[in-house]
């Protein structure tokens, strides 16, 4: 299962090595002497945004960190020039550096960007297809063989049209490894491989054959050939040290460390281990020190020396949660909202014919991200199964970090939750009240109020910090809340509250105050406005598996709402819909927000699943 | 007539607790207030009052300061506060009596109705002692001041080995083998001993999970007590419960 693991990462990021080598396919000049030049040209034109992006492409393999810096300077640069195709490079720098860094969400957000300012340049096929290239990577990595291959095609085609030696390397190499991942086509893959090892050659490209190399070897240890692969892994070895690239160093070493535990030569598969770790420390490759502490752990737990062989497999597992925290799906949601949002805009100002094109692309987009999440999920799988399979402490361990993701979640939640549940417009509201009573020297009915007010607060205070509270004492906390606002409103309303008798309230859990943003609309929006006497009700009931709440009140309802009042009032409603997504998406249950407008007032319909304290 | 006297450092908040005492006439007799704690002592001395309203804090002292220099606590006290936390929770568990600022008259009226019960004094002397002994230690080594239906219990938290509720009651077991019922809920030592290591493992059953000597598996499994008595766990609760026992052990 670890092995599994390890190479699946590891082919990911050869893609990433080939991608980043596009995009420095004019020309090969020493890193010296481009940041001299950048030196030199302190004009913010296009020939600095493009020194920017092949500089930033320089340091992709060195430091993520300047290399981002740069590519960030050439975006802002070209936006103002309004540089079309200096935008585009730089986006597509961005994304290499964040799929570098692990980050495939943010890394096809920016390729995606520059696909859309792409469609509005003249002549930009292999720009274009250099991209799909990129995407396609995250394809393979997904598993979606065919349409990786189709778009490596794609790019090999317009390649060899223009006669573009660099780009036929790569998108060869691309085809070549991705065939080599299956057993039935690896001697195919194999071929490839050596088609664009002889065309580097040709173009005398170190770094194009340092990746040519190194997937040839990870193709040969995928055969078992291991003799083969260590040679291989040693010339890139070589050739990398010459190159100073620490990057490709570390996949080497990596492997040579897999390759050395597999051939059980464990003494030599820990002193690679330490050179990845040691490497991968220094230029912050997280995933790869994760990898290195795996390996590590693993030698150690053959020698049967379990206690030092867990405390490595905790520290993979920590570097393996930052890694996979970047990419929770609430990130994913946005991004796909985002990419809606401007695929709209765009289909406004283009013309007809374009309309199909970017219905196609958006299919792609979202299978994209279907299968990036699925990619995430199945890395989050892995981890769990090994937890499981290995002893159980490591069980824990697993445990603990999913805890902390899940927690720091629902602790931004709590916090959006506890604002809005101290709506600003009630506290100024109730302060105002008791003014009004000193003023009016009612000093009985003000020290009420005061004190009514105050222990809402406490209690709305302390039960925002619970995630779930009893039914119970939400409804006492919901009472007080009607009470306070009926004496203001001089008991312009009345209430129920009936919980079905299926229902035991002081054992069933329910999320803190989910209902009261309903109970402040229906009294400020519906009852406030009218003249006679209102009546809001509330009622719990069961169905099934899920508890059945409706807020019904007969005040003068939505439309004539908006019409007096023109604040705006959805913020409550919108964060319980999130809320009740959150909950949905945590525990995978069907929670349900609907909205009915009646003749007179509204109706407020929301469906939880039947959670129990015991 | 209880002789009362009030420490506050807040004007107003004296004001306030001498309007409400002000409409039970028949009740309290307020014979004076004080706003340093040192002024609070010479009053005490000097009036021997049988009621004292005492805010928490008082200046940069609190009025834990006060009571400590007290030499013989003969007189009933009621603590004030506005958020401290970690006063309440102190309260809580010693079972002293508080309220919570502003004062709500209803929760007041609750007090002057227990007020008009016998008081006995040595319990009182008890619960500030737990006071005190809580505010010092840590978590694991609090007291806790339990109601019996023949005055208060005063019982170390690590001493108690499981709760099981019984309607209104609940009976708490201890490792000496001792059996307390008290007429307090389940839910109310739940709450209070959620973070010293207790666990509700089922509807009626708070477990102490440093005395939790075994789990067996099952639909929600059982767990087996020191004691050897086994205690059921409720499926809903059996993961969190796993969760918070590994982290224990």
């Amino acid at each position: 299962m670890c092995l599994i693991y390890a190479l699946l990462k590891k082919s990911f990021c050869y893609f990433v090595f080939i991608i980043s080598a596009v995009l420095c396919s004019q020309e090969q000049k020493e890193l010296d002497s481009l940041i001299i030049q950048l030196e030199k040209q302190t004009e913010k034109d296009s020939i600095r945004a493009q020194l920017l992006v092949t500089t930033s492409n320089k340091f992709v393999r060195k430091d993520l960190a300047k290399s981002y810096e740069l590519a960030e300077e050439a975006l802002n640069i070209s936006t103002d020039i309004k540089w079309k195709k200096g935008v585009v490079l730089a986006l597509r720098q961005m994304g290499v550096v964040y799929y570098r860094q692990g980050n495939i969400l943010k890394a096809t957000e920016q390729w995606y960007k520059a696909l859309e300012i792409l469609k509005t340049i003249e002549n930009s096929a292999l720009l274009e297809s250099s991209i799909y290239n990129n995407l396609a990577n995250i394809y393979s990595d997904s598993g979606e063989f065919d349409k990786a291959l189709t778009y490596y095609n794609k790019l090999l085609s317009i390649s060899e049209k223009l006669d573009n030696k660099s780009s036929q390397i790569i998108a060869l190499t691309n085809i070549g490894t991705l065939l080599t991942e299956r057993e039935a086509s690896i001697d195919n893959g194999i071929e490839s491989l050596e088609k664009a090892l002889a065309l580097a050659k040709e173009i005398r490209n170190d770094r194009y054959e340092l990746s040519i190399l190194l997937n040839i070897g990870l193709a040969y240890k995928r055969k078992r050939d291991y003799k083969k692969a260590e040679f291989y892994y040693l010339k890139v070895q070589g050739l990398a040290q010459q190159n100073d690239d620490k990057y490709v160093q570390i996949l080497v070493f990596n492997n040579l460390s897999n390759i050395s535990i597999l051939k059980r030569d464990y003494a030599q598969g820990e002193r690679y281990a330490k050179q990845t770790l040691n490497l991968a420390k220094e230029i912050g490759a997280v995933e790869w020190e994760a990898s290195a502490w795996e390996n590590l752990s693993n030698i150690y737990e053959s020698r049967n020396q379990s206690k030092k062989a867990l405390t490595y497999y905790k520290n993979h597992i920590k570097l393996i949660d930052s890694f996979n925290a970047m990419q929770n799906k609430e990130e994913l949601a946005s991004l796909e909202a985002k990419h809606k949002y401007n695929l709209e805009k765009q289909l406004l100002n283009t013309a007809h014919e374009k309309k199909q094109l970017l219905a196609e692309e958006e299919i792609n987009r979202q299978k994209l991200i279907k299968n990036t999440s699925l990619l995430v999920g199945f890395i989050v799988l892995v981890a769990s199964i090994i937890g499981v399979t290995l002893f159980r402490r490591k069980q824990l361990a697993v445990a603990k970090a999913k805890e902390i993701e899940l927690k720091n979640k629902v602790t931004d939640t709590e916090l959006k939750v506890l604002r809005a549940q101290m709506n600003p417009h009630f506290i100024f509201n109730s302060l105002n009240s008791i003014n009004s009573y000193i003023v009016k020297n009612d000093s009985e009915s003000a020290t009420n109020y005061l004190t009514k007010f105050s222990k809402l607060v406490r209690k709305t205070l302390e039960s925002s910090t619970e995630k779930e509270v009893l039914l119970k004492d939400d409804i006492e906390i919901l009472k007080n809340y009607l009470d306070i606002e009926n004496k203001r409103l001089n008991n312009s309303f009345t209430y129920s509250i009936k919980v079905d008798d299926a229902i035991d309230a002081s054992n069933t859990l329910i999320p803190p105050l989910i209902f009261q943003p309903f109970l402040e609309n229906s009294i400020w929006h519906g009852i406030a406005q009218m003249e006679r006497s209102g009546h809001i009700s509330v009622a719990f009931k069961k169905e099934n598996n899920v508890l059945f709440c409706v807020v019904d009140d007969n005040g003068v309802g939505r439309k004539q709402a908006i019409k007096v009042s023109k604040e705006n009032t959805s913020l409550g409603i919108n964060l319980t819909k999130n809320r009740i997504d959150i909950i949905n998406a945590q525990n995978k249950t069907k929670g349900s927000l609907r909205i009915i407008d009646k003749e007179q007032g509204v109706r407020v319909e929301v469906k939880l699943p039947l959670k129990l304290a015991f | 007539m209880i002789k009362t006297i009030i420490i506050d450092d807040e004007q107003h908040c004296t004001d306030v607790v001498l309007k409400l005492t002000s409409s039970y006439p028949d009740v309290f007799n307020v014979l004076g207030t004080f706003n340093t704690v040192e002024a609070g002592i010479e009053g005490t001395k000097f009036l021997q009052p049988e009621l004292v309203f005492l805010d928490v804090m008082i200046g940069n002292q609190t009025g834990f300061d006060y009571l400590k220099q007290i030499e013989h606590i003969n007189f009933n006290v009621i603590f004030t506060t506005a958020f401290e936390t970690y006063a309440v929770e102190a309260f809580r568990f010693s079972a002293l009596d508080y309220l919570l600022k502003p004062i709500d008259k209803d929760d007041f009226h609750a007090t002057v109705l227990k007020l008009q019960k016998v008081v006995e004094t040595s319990d009182l002397k008890n619960k500030i002692d737990v006071l005190f002994h809580n505010l010092k230690v840590k978590n694991a080594l609090k007291r806790i001041s339990i109601a019996t239906s023949d005055g208060y219990v005063f019982v170390e938290v690590s001493d108690i080995l499981y709760c099981n509720a019984d309607v209104n009651y609940t009976h708490i077991y201890t490792k000496h083998g001792e059996k307390i019922t008290t007429s307090k809920t389940l839910k109310t030592f739940d709450k209070l001993l959620s973070n010293n290591h207790f666990f509700r493992v089922h509807n009626s059953y708070l477990v102490n999970l440093n005395y939790v000597t075994k789990y067996t598996k099952g639909k929600g499994g059982y767990v087996t007590m020191q004691d050897n008595k086994n205690i059921d766990v409720s499926v809903r609760r059996k993961e969190e419960f796993i969760q918070r026992f590994i982290k224990i052990s």
